[in-house]
């Protein structure tokens, strides 16, 4: 990447302003993928002094500011009351400590990647998102539409849980790219199952969480009647990291697995 | 631009391009212990310690640090020389390119966790990547300094 | 023994660990050029024109250099025994680029990023040609790659370019097709193994300066110096006495520096401006326009009779050597050499096969240097023959592999590109090798597997394997030890330390043939000014071939040492004693210190400075040997893997330094992992890789590696320095046939294609149960 000037934002507004400028003005989040764009930058726009960093409970929600790092999170004990840890054992997972050490909650949720190992973790947790301009909105619509436009995420809200979720990211070596991502968890809102690196960005099975969400008890034979059907909705593709065929093979059995896990049998 | 660092709790002024990356800073002023392996976050020889924390330079840029404190291996000389001796007798040092990198992050590390598990340090230290030990040697020299450090 | 076969810390450790100045780039001067180079985007295409124009006009810009700015002398750019093995079919810039990622130009300005803007800048004009993409199409094939008509062999090798093969060769003992016939159980299968890159975490790196006396002098990251300083001279026209070349550390190298990559443009740079260059590779450079393993095929067929006796062995290799020959014919000649003697016992063997052109990175030396090729092949083949014959595949080794005192015709056979040398195994444990590996690994237990649960099965499997230690009569290393007043030693050695260790191995055996403590000796290596001569880190050579150089010279100064103290102690040679540190007059008891006999030879009476001097060829190349032992778990739904452990049992004669030497075994099993079941250079359909990075191309990481166990057999090589062979490949070769073969004890498929993956395996998995 190729930066003319560098501004270390002294206000959100200014920040926001800067970025309205023109279409060649960005905002730095961690950094640890900006060695893989080829783009020219105009302004980056620092967000390092706007203190936005920092991890709270409110009222049953655990708030996380946009620039917190990944690292913070993983080590942070809040973290431990939302589905059993599970973005601890998540962010765990991502690269190294190094890396963690730099990238943040806020630019791995505005990349949209879709190797992103955290979206479908918090896609199947209730996971809401606070821009600057436009407010407070949901991941999943955030996700599936571009309705927020140029805007700076400052905070990402998850509801607190109890009940175990089930992640699972296959991949070749610690070090890799997941080949696919499965998630499962069972609350009081029911079923949710996602899948991500699929290798396009995380998807729910709405489907298979509806029909699971709609039985009185939930079985062998369910799990795998569930598991089958997230093969057929959502949709799998090739890369160099897998064939769809190989995807789709994965997505079942961890599916199945995934839910046996929450459901403990 | 100008920034100021704080390298190995020294005070200096760099002159610095918006969008220079602390590696190149780094060794544009003489400190070679810091290295260039991939030059995107995979490897680890890169790695400096930024308040303390460990971060791959070759992505972070050096407008950043401005203010902050770096640390390289230079800066914990004593604490390296140490570490150096548990790896001499493991048979774990090799070509040695990535050792500066590495001590520093074991060193990291010991700050950080309290008696972590194996596998915990293992996990820390996963994108410092060895392609000459096979890394059982390192693993158990690692493991003895540090039980010898705690 | 005081000082080899211990282990004692590498003399260049602490230094390197606490960030000393060490390595190449570290060494470069601060005004040095940066030189950068023009990379084709096309896998086949002539330059039509390029228009540097815009790039000469930016600021800061020294020069650019195009295919025109160099003598046209077709070279090699491999690091080997001259005349090479390797045809000379590279010029230093072509009019024809031949793969994605070849020099096009190359520039030298005052910045990074000066220089990659002018790379920019250049304008050209490229005529596109087709590509060979496919090495099984490649002989034959309408596109030629090389079509010049300077380029030649430098002897027979088999090189007809105009029918895109680089070598070729065909060896057979015995009638394999008779034996085939009359074998009871006969096994046929084609394996395929990948490119493979060395990712040596230090990039490619060398620099430039002109010396006061107005010398060419460079920094370079190499295995090979003084193949180097030759090239450099035969291709560039300076005089190789205006030549010094200088190996600081470097950070790996697994053959990939056994060539040269950005010497030529440097040197050349420098001596015309006079002014200091230096050049790093990206690693993406590295990826795509160093080096990779060769990509082979191997059809093996095996017979044997009933009661298990191996009977034949048919091989015929197709390896792709990419867009240049480098390292082709020697590397596809180890897929047989050094593999193929471990079933001595055969009634015949075949080995022949061709080494083709494609557009592909070029493929050059790489640890185990087609061994690692052939031994997949091979003792996947052995496990396979052992299953249809109902057999123990440990017992049918045992039946028909090597043992000691024994020998195998194709030793005399098969050299490198030359015809090779008899020898019989003086020193070979193989046989102990697998019996304590099968131990070790808990075999008896487990094989062939064991259900763990619902999902996962834990299974073992093995290989055997053997390499050499250095090429007879062509490698050559030699040493230099000069004694100091005060008593203690320069070791001057030509040999190059490449991470290996061999500085301190080398300084252990003069220690040791000195009786004196390894703090004496101070050891110099790898400066072709300053230290004699050696072929460089390759072919498993330094521990045996330059190990005995500095044995040599080690005796011939203590011989001097004990003539000058029985002159001072009026005594003759016979009669004196000499313990290390004190000489003794055996008749009166008088004596004196090395300490004071060196001050007296420096300052006091009778001075002169004592340097002893010698060198060594091998008359035969000892192979280590070794078993390797896996055990997964493995996912029968998911096809996932994970090592357990990896239990190796090594013969390498006396192991000088046994923690280097275990170094040495694990670092190449894990490699050999890696190979096995990770690491893949993926080609697109358009020739361009789309795994030139460390996010893409996945090594294994600590957190795969659980537990090696790494051990050595006793065992004593006669012609090796205190009874040792070299250790520097043999480590790599197991892995991939040890995994293939547990993968089939646990779900019984047969994966004939590296890497392993557990896709591969998963597909393999559904084919068979459509199959039954």
């Amino acid at each position: 990447m190729k930066v003319n000037t560098y501004m270390l934002a002294t206000s959100l507004e200014e920040a926001y302003l800067t970025l309205q400028e023109t279409t060649e003005n960005a905002i730095l989040g961690g950094g640890a993928w900006m060695k893989l764009s080829t783009k020219k930058v105009n302004t980056l726009i620092s967000l390092d002094n706007l203190g936005l960093n920092g991890i709270k409970e409110i009222d049953g929600w655990i708030s996380i500011k946009s620039m917190t790092t990944l690292r913070e999170i993983e080590t942070s004990p809040l973290i431990q009351s939302i589905g059993k840890g599970v973005l601890s054992s998540c962010i765990n997972q991502i690269m190294g400590v190094t890396i963690r050490n730099i990238a943040t909650i806020g630019g791995s949720i505005v990349s949209k990647f879709g190797f992103s190992d955290l979206i479908p973790v918090l896609l199947v947790l209730n996971t809401r998102l606070v821009f600057h301009k436009h407010g407070e909105i949901s991941l999943k619509s955030f996700l599936e539409s571009k309705i927020v436009g140029r805007d700076i995420l400052t905070e990402v809200l998850i509801k607190k849980c109890n009940s175990p979720v089930f992640f699972k990211k296959v991949k070749t070596t610690a070090l890799d790219f997941a080949i696919l991502n499965i998630c499962v968890s069972k609350t009081e809102e029911g079923f949710k199952i996602a899948l991500g690196s699929r290798p396009g960005l995380a998807e729910l099975a709405v489907q298979s969480m509806n029909y699971l969400n709609q039985l009185n008890t939930v079985s062998e034979n369910e799990i795998n009647q569930a598991a089958s059907m997230v093969v057929k909705e959502i949709h799998f593709s090739s890369n160099q990291r897998a064939q769809k065929e190989y995807r789709e093979q994965l997505a079942e059995v961890y599916v199945r697995r995934g839910l046996k896990e929450v459901l403990s049998i | 631009m100008k920034i100021s660092l704080i390298i190995n709790g020294q005070l200096r002024f760099v002159e610095v391009e918006p969008g220079e990356y602390l590696l190149d800073t780094l060794r544009k002023i003489n400190i070679l212990s810091v290295r260039r392996g991939c030059d995107n976050t995979s490897c680890g020889v890169c790695t400096v310690l930024i308040e303390g924390k460990p971060v791959p330079s070759c992505s972070y840029l050096s407008v950043r640090a401005d203010g902050k404190s770096v640390t390289t291996v230079e800066g914990i000389s004593d604490e390296a020389e140490k570490i150096s001796a548990y790896f001499g007798d493991e048979g774990a040092e090799q070509c040695g390119f990535c050792n500066p990198s590495l001590a520093l992050t074991v060193y990291a590390l010991k700050k950080e966790l309290i008696h972590p598990t194996d596998e915990q340090v293992d996990q820390y230290l996963v994108s410092n990547l060895c392609r000459c030990t096979g890394y059982i040697s390192q693993k158990k020299a690692i493991k003895n300094y540090l039980g010898d450090q705690s | 023994m005081k000082t080899v076969n211990k282990s004692f810390p590498s003399v260049d450790g602490k230094g390197i660990m606490m960030g000393r100045v060490a390595f190449t780039d570290d060494y470069a001067l601060q005004n040095s050029l940066i030189v950068k180079i023009l990379r084709s985007p096309h896998p086949y295409a002539k330059i039509k024109n390029i228009d540097a124009s815009k790039a000469l006009a930016l600021a800061g810009v020294e020069c650019v250099l195009t295919h025109k700015d160099f003598p046209r002398i077709p070279f090699t750019r491999a690091g080997q025994g001259y005349p090479e093995p390797s045809p000379h079919d590279k010029f230093i810039l072509d009019e024809f680029v031949r793969y994605i990622g070849d020099e096009v130009a190359v520039v030298a300005a005052t910045s990074n990023d000066i220089c990659e803007e002018a790379l920019s800048l250049i304008d050209v004009e490229y005529e596109v040609m087709d590509p060979v993409l496919n090495f099984e199409e490649a002989i034959d094939s309408s596109h030629i790659l090389h079509p010049e008509p300077e380029i030649h062999e430098m002897f027979p090798i088999g090189f007809e370019p105009l029918r895109n093969i680089a070598a070729s060769y065909h060896m057979h003992i015995g009638d394999v097709e008779l034996s085939l016939k009359e074998s009871d159980v006969v096994i046929q299968q084609s394996f395929y193994t990948q490119a493979q890159q060395h990712t040596a975490l230090e990039p490619h790196t060398v620099n430039a300066q002109m010396d006061y006396q107005d010398r060419l002098v460079l920094y370079s990251s190499t295995q090979t110096p003084f193949h180097v300083r030759r090239i450099l001279s035969q291709t560039l026209g300076i005089p190789l006495s205006k030549i010094r070349v200088i190996k600081p550390r470097v950070g790996g190298g697994f053959g990939g520096k056994q060539a040269l990559h950005g010497e030529m443009f440097v040197s050349y740079i420098t001596y015309k401006t006079k002014k200091p260059s230096k050049i790093v590779f990206t690693r993406k450079e590295v990826f795509e326009s160093s080096y990779t393993r060769h990509p082979m095929r191997l059809d093996i067929k095996l017979g044997a009779d009933k009661d298990g006796t191996l009977k034949a062995i048919d091989c015929y290799v197709l390896s792709d050597t990419g867009a240049y020959g480098e390292h082709a014919l020697t590397v596809f000649m180890v897929a047989g050499s050094k593999v193929l003697p471990l079933y001595n016992k055969v009634d015949s063997v075949r080995f022949h096969g061709h080494v083709v052109y494609t557009n592909h990175t070029p493929a050059g030396a790489f640890r185990g240097y087609g061994a690692i090729q052939g031994n997949y092949a091979l003792e996947s083949a052995v496990d396979m023959l052992c299953r249809k014959l109902h057999m123990d595949p440990i017992e049918f080794r045992q039946k028909n592999m090597m043992k000691e005192n024994e020998t195998s015709p194709i030793f005399a056979i098969m050299g490198e590109g030359t015809e090779g040398t008899a020898m019989n195994m003086e020193s070979c444990k193989l046989d102990y090798c697998v019996k304590r590996g099968k131990e070790l690994i808990n075999w008896d237990s487990i094989y062939p597997h064991k259900n763990v649960s619902r999902e996962k099965i834990r299974s073992v499997g093995m290989a055997i394997a053997m390499q050499g230690s250095g090429i007879p009569y062509i490698d050559m290393g030699s040493a230099i030890i000069k004694l100091n007043d005060d008593g203690f030693y320069n070791l001057l050695i030509g040999a190059t330390d490449i991470g290996q260790g061999s500085d301190t191995i080398l300084a252990q055996i003069a220690a040791e043939e000195l009786m004196t403590s390894l703090d004496k000796v101070i050891v110099y290596s790898s400066d072709t000014d300053l230290t004699p001569f050696d072929t460089g880190a390759y072919a498993s050579s330094t521990t045996f071939i330059s190990g005995n150089a500095v044995l040599k010279a080690a005796k011939k100064m203590k011989g001097l040492l004990i003539e000058e103290a029985s002159k001072v102690l009026k005594c003759n040679v016979t009669e004196t004693d000499f313990d290390g540190f004190t000489f003794k007059n055996t008749v009166n008891d008088e004596i004196i210190n090395l300490r004071d006999l060196s001050n007296r030879l420096t300052y006091n009476e009778d001075q002169k400075q004592l340097v002893a001097d010698s060198s060594y060829v091998g008359h035969k190349s000892p192979p280590p040997f070794m078993a390797g032992f896996i055990e997964i778990l493995i996912d029968r739904e998911t096809g996932e893997i994970e090592i357990e452990n990896y239990v190796s049992v090594v013969d390498c004669g006396t192991p000088l330094n046994p923690k280097l030497a275990q170094g040495q075994v694990e670092g190449g099993i894990v490699q050999g992992l890696g190979m096995a079941l990770y690491e893949n250079v993926i080609i697109s359909s358009k020739g361009k890789n789309i795994t030139s990075d460390f996010l893409n191309y996945k090594v294994p990481t600590r957190m795969e590696i659980k537990k090696l166990v790494t051990e050595f057999a006793e065992s004593y090589e006669s012609s090796g320095p205190f009874g040792a062979k070299s250790v520097g490949e043999i480590g790599i070769d197991t892995p991939p046939a040890a995994l293939a073969n547990a993968i089939e004890n646990a779900l019984g498929v047969r994966m004939t294609e590296l890497p392993m993956t557990p896709e591969k395996i998963i597909r393999a998995l559904k084919a068979k149960e459509k199959r039954q």
